[in-house]
């Protein structure tokens, strides 16, 4: 308990970090938010500037906005007059967490499924599949394993609507892009835990104890194997991150992905903070989470943490 | 210890041909249009077929293909080199200054490259150069945290301590006694970077986000494909292939110098 008290106090300087650093770098940039349109009259300009605090001091503006962000307030969108970044947030961060959560679900369970299978049929024909299913879903960019779904299922087989959100028919194949790389990744690594798992001291007494077989493979081998791989899922979390950038722009999914790289193509600098802040915060909770689950999960690193 | 992958080799080495020789093998030129052959399917004049502006596919899949290796294999080699120093100077220097550096990596290493590349490209501009540092510094990072725990592991040998006797500075300990131990790790961190950041540098353009047409990337022409994927599959089948197979090659290849 207070080991995580302590955990979310040292967030705090991360995360001002984060806020200051990404601050000061869409500040200084050169080229702001209104340049890009239709030159518009001295005036105007000045009132714009004026209505978004861009006529103050770099310090003012950045003491300004960190007052706003201890309120919950994010600003307004440069792009999307009269809404607010913290709207924004809060209407696209459902789909995207609900994506999100989707596709580790997926890769957590098949990943894991599918790697002890591998790793116990080591050398067998079960596993040069699911390995080298698992080396091509790591070399496959989504962009092309999404393309390839979309062409047969959509286009040629009319199986799946090919973008948008609806019905949960519009989740699977964006669940699916997204997942690839995770559950790969994860396949791998619980099937290096199993071939490493299987040969310990311990698993052949138990064996010579005379153990059930499916007992020694049950809470032996898979348990010792699983639990290792619980502590990249926040790596996994970071993948899917960069994952939702693309899938949701792929699949033109109204989530906070997409949001965010329209608001970097129109250089909405407060929206690209607010998402920025929030996924940092996501990380570092996600983080903690990962570490508490381990603790349950491994008596020995109780002690430590 | 497993076959030498010869085929990913060989497909690497011939990429790499391509790459150099764009200039003279590419039947076309990378932005040369042709209003009379729009969106063409392949044919025996253009042999993966031509885009939406009548550009000859083929061709700026080989320009593509300079841009994308060259992108990938500078910014991690780069991204070794800085990443070796930096790694290899926090795991040789004290407790302290270690700390204090590795929680400069942590933070990053916390954060998806992709995020930390778009927010760098949003301070440095859209052009190969933000391309390049941004793939850089975030490639950095990672080859950062392998050498310093290799370092760790071996900064209470023998000869480390011996180095620090005689009065070297921390330089000299890092290039001539630490480094040389670590390189088949600094080779595999590297082959591993490659295909890495190959990726990454696609995913940015294909956003939209990384180089800007007409310049062509693998991912910048996956981009234009995926807008006519309907009618006009092999625009994005093309792309994605040179890029797939590349980057499993280096992956296959990053995997024998693992076991090696």
């Amino acid at each position: 308990m207070k080991a995580i008290l302590v955990r979310l106090l040292l967030a705090i300087p991360v995360l001002w970090g984060v806020v200051t650093i990404t601050f000061l770098m869409l500040r200084v940039t050169p080229g702001g938010p209104f340049d890009r349109e239709k030159v518009l009259p001295p005036e105007i300009k000045r009132n714009v500037e004026a209505q978004y605090h861009l006529d103050k001091p770099l310090w003012a503006q950045y003491g300004l906005y960190v007052k706003g962000l201890l309120e919950g307030d994010l600003g307004p969108s440069y792009k999307y007059v009269g809404r607010d970044v913290s709207r924004i947030i809060a209407d696209t961060f459902p789909i995207s967490a609900t994506l999100g959560f989707l596709a580790f679900a997926f890769s957590l369970s098949v990943g894991i499924a599918t790697g002890i299978v591998s790793g116990l049929r080591a050398g067998k024909w079960e596993d040069h599949l699911i390995s080298g299913l698992a080396s091509v879903g790591f070399s496959v960019p989504s962009f092309v394993l999404a393309a390839f779904l979309v062409y047969i299922l959509s286009h040629w087989l009319h199986l799946l609507p090919p973008a948008l959100i609806g019905s949960w028919k519009h989740f699977i194949m964006p669940t699916l892009v997204l997942a690839a790389g995770p559950t790969a990744y994860i396949a791998r690594l619980t099937r290096a835990n199993v071939i490493d798992t299987a040969v310990k001291d311990y698993i052949r007494s138990a064996r010579a104890r005379g153990v059930a077989e499916w007992r020694v493979l049950l809470q032996y081998v898979i348990r010792n194997a699983v639990t290792p791989v619980v502590s990249y899922s926040g790596l996994v979390l970071a993948f899917l991150i960069t994952g939702s950038f693309i899938v949701e722009h792929i699949f033109a999914v109204p989530g906070m992905g997409r949001f965010f790289v329209t608001a970097v193509t129109n250089r909405d600098y407060p929206l690209i903070m607010g998402v920025t802040c929030v996924l940092a915060v996501v990380i570092i909770l996600g983080n903690l989470v990962v570490d508490i689950t381990l603790a349950l999960l491994d008596p020995r690193l109780r002690e430590r943490t | 210890m497993r076959r030498l992958p010869v085929l990913s080799l060989a497909f690497l080495a011939v990429m790499a041909g391509i790459a150099v020789l764009a200039d003279l093998i590419a039947p076309y030129g990378y932005d040369a249009q042709d209003m009379g052959a729009i969106l063409q399917g392949p044919s025996s004049s253009h042999w993966f077929g031509t885009d939406a502006v009548g550009r000859d596919l083929m061709s700026r899949l080989f320009y593509g293909g300079r841009v994308s290796l060259l992108v990938g294999v500078l910014s991690s080699v780069s991204a070794t080199l800085l990443g070796t120093f930096y790694g290899g100077l926090s795991g040789l220097m004290g407790r302290r200054a270690d700390q204090f550096m590795m929680r400069f990596v942590d933070i990053f290493y916390s954060l998806p490259d992709m995020l930390i590349c778009i927010l760098l490209l949003v301070f440095m501009g859209r052009n190969i150069f933000g391309v390049f540092t941004a793939l850089t510094l975030v490639n950095s990072v990672t080859v950062s945290r392998v050498i310093r725990g290799e370092v760790l592991k071996l900064r209470h040998e023998l000869y480390v301590d011996a180095a620090r006797a005689t009065g070297l500075s921390l330089m000299r300990i890092l290039t001539h006694h630490v480094l040389p131990n670590t390189w088949p790790t600094l080779v595999v961190t590297l082959t591993f970077r490659i295909p890495a950041s190959i990726i990454t540098e696609s995913y940015l353009s294909f956003l939209g986000l990384g180089l800007a047409p007409p310049h062509a990337s693998w991912g910048v022409l996956a981009n234009e494909g995926w807008t006519s994927l309907r009618f006009h599959p092999h625009l994005i089948l093309f792309p994605s292939l040179f890029l797939c197979l590349t980057v499993y090659s280096f992956n296959r290849l990053g995997d024998w110098l693992h076991r090696a």
